[in-house]
């Protein structure tokens, strides 16, 4: 069992961080690969100027306008973003982790904290889930993959927060939970999760043909 | 006939329920002196010294308490009468760059895998405190 553990907290972190990275390098180079060939004339207004001034404007709170018609939804998402970042990156847990293996460190959050910042997640997710089951407009778009999108980013959540607690199986509820870990570090390139990535994509053309073409504003 | 089911059941239910708050207070955990960190962010690890060396069959305590010059690790020497935290600092020190909680780690976790015994899980090592302990 120890091999086993060793290998999936070894290994197989670091083949997970190599889909996750190689992947999302990939995915980059082919969406501007495919622009540049079938509307290459999008380079024509492209600026760096508006496409920041786009996505700068998007990552202030409440600062574009539809964030504002919908104050409950958007919190929630800033929230949730916010801790699904900073969580994982300065749980001491993992920080103890990666001073094993490198000998580098970085400060931690008090670990009640990111308990608590943990239950806000999953709070977060419940809420996302009701949204799609509840309200007609975004139900009406609603796949069963969003809903599995949701559980995988909650189970490394939920398991790593019933571990943490030791509330019971300890041992199996860390094997799940490093699983967990890795298999939504693997599939973020593969997933509408990528949007990590292309809505900074999005932004960019968006703020540039607003800003650029059309001289307004996109938020 | 109900009255005799009744207490049979009732005198099993308090056998168990004996039986688990007897194991529970035999139970006491032999853990780790946490006096070199100043704070601890978790309960103290479990470690009972001569009851892990007998079971993990090891006779050189250098194994654990060794000693070190310039940089290198020095044979048949060993430092049993010092604690980790005399040359581990809480934080890393330009004399010694390996902090004391992961000098543990490192020395405590490497062996449980090579040998393929022993807790390698932050919860196998730092169990939450039971009731009384
Ligand atoms: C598996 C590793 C390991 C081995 C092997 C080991 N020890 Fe220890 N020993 C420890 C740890 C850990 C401590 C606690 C040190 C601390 O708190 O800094 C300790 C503490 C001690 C202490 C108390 C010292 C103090 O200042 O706290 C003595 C004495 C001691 N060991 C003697 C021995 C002797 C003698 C042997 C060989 C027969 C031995 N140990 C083998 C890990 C080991
Ligand atoms: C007499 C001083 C001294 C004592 C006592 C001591 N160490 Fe060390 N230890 C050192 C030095 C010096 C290094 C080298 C650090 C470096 O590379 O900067 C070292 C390195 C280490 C390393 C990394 C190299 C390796 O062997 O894997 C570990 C792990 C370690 N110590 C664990 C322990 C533990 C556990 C104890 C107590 C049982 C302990 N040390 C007691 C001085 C000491
Ligand atoms: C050189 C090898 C080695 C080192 C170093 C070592 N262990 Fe172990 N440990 C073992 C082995 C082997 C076992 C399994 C023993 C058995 O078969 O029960 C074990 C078992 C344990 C157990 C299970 C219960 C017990 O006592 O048998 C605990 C807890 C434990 N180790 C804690 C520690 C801690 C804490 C340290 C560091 C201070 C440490 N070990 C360092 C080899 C080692
Ligand atoms: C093989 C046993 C073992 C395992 C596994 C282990 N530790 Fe430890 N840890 C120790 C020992 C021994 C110490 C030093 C004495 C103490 O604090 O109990 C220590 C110290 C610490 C400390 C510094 C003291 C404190 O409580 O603030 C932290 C933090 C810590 N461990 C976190 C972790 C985390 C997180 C994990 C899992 C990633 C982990 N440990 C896994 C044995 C272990
Ligand atoms: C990549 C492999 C991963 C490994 C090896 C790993 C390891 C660990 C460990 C050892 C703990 C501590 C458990 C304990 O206290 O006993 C932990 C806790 C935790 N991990 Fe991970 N983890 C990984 C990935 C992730 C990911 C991807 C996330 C989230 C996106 C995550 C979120 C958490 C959370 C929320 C906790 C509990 C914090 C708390 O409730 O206080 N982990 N993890």
């Amino acid at each position: 069992m120890n091999a086993f553990i060793d290998f999936i907290m070894g290994p197989m972190v670091w083949i997970s961080f190599l889909i996750f990275l190689g992947g999302l390098g990939y995915k980059l180079y082919r969406i501007i690969h495919e622009v540049r060939t079938k509307e290459g004339y999008v380079f024509s207004y492209l600026t760096w100027y508006h496409s920041l001034r786009s996505i700068g404007a998007w990552l202030i709170p409440f600062y574009p306008r539809a964030t504002r018609q919908q104050p409950f939804f958007y919190g929630a998402s800033y929230i949730f973003h916010l801790a699904l970042f900073v969580v994982p990156l300065f749980l001491s847990a993992h920080i103890v982790l990666v001073e094993e293996a490198f000998n580098v460190s970085w400060p931690a959050l008090n670990d009640t904290f990111a308990d608590l910042l943990t239950v806000v997640i999953i709070a977060s997710l419940a809420f996302f889930t009701g949204r799609r089951l509840i309200q007609p407009e975004v139900k009406f778009l609603t796949t069963a993959q969003d809903f599995a999108l949701l559980f995988i980013v909650l189970i490394p959540f939920l398991t790593g927060f019933l571990a943490y607690h030791q509330v019971f199986a300890y041992q199996w509820m860390m094997i799940l939970h490093i699983l967990s870990g890795e298999f939504m570090l693997i599939i973020i390139p593969f997933s509408r999760f990528s949007h990590m990535i292309t809505a900074a994509l999005t932004r960019a053309y968006t703020g540039s043909e607003f800003g650029n073409v059309r001289h307004a504003r996109d938020w | 006939m109900g009255e005799i089911r009744m207490k049979t059941c009732l005198t099993a239910m308090l056998v168990v329920l004996a039986f688990c708050f007897g194991t529970a207070g035999a139970q006491e955990l032999i853990r780790m002196d946490t006096y070199a960190f100043d704070s601890t962010r978790r309960p103290a690890a479990v470690f009972d010294h001569d009851i892990h060396n007998e079971a993990a069959e090891l006779d050189d305590c250098a194994v654990c308490h060794h000693v070190w010059e310039n940089g290198t690790l020095v044979e048949d020497e060993s430092s049993e009468d010092s604690p980790c935290s005399e040359c581990h600092g809480v934080n890393p020190t330009q004399e010694n760059e390996m902090a004391l909680a992961n000098a543990f780690h490192t020395k405590c976790r490497s062996c449980h895998i090579d040998k393929g015994a022993g807790p390698i899980l932050c919860g196998q090592c730092h169990r939450k405190m039971q009731g009384g302990e």
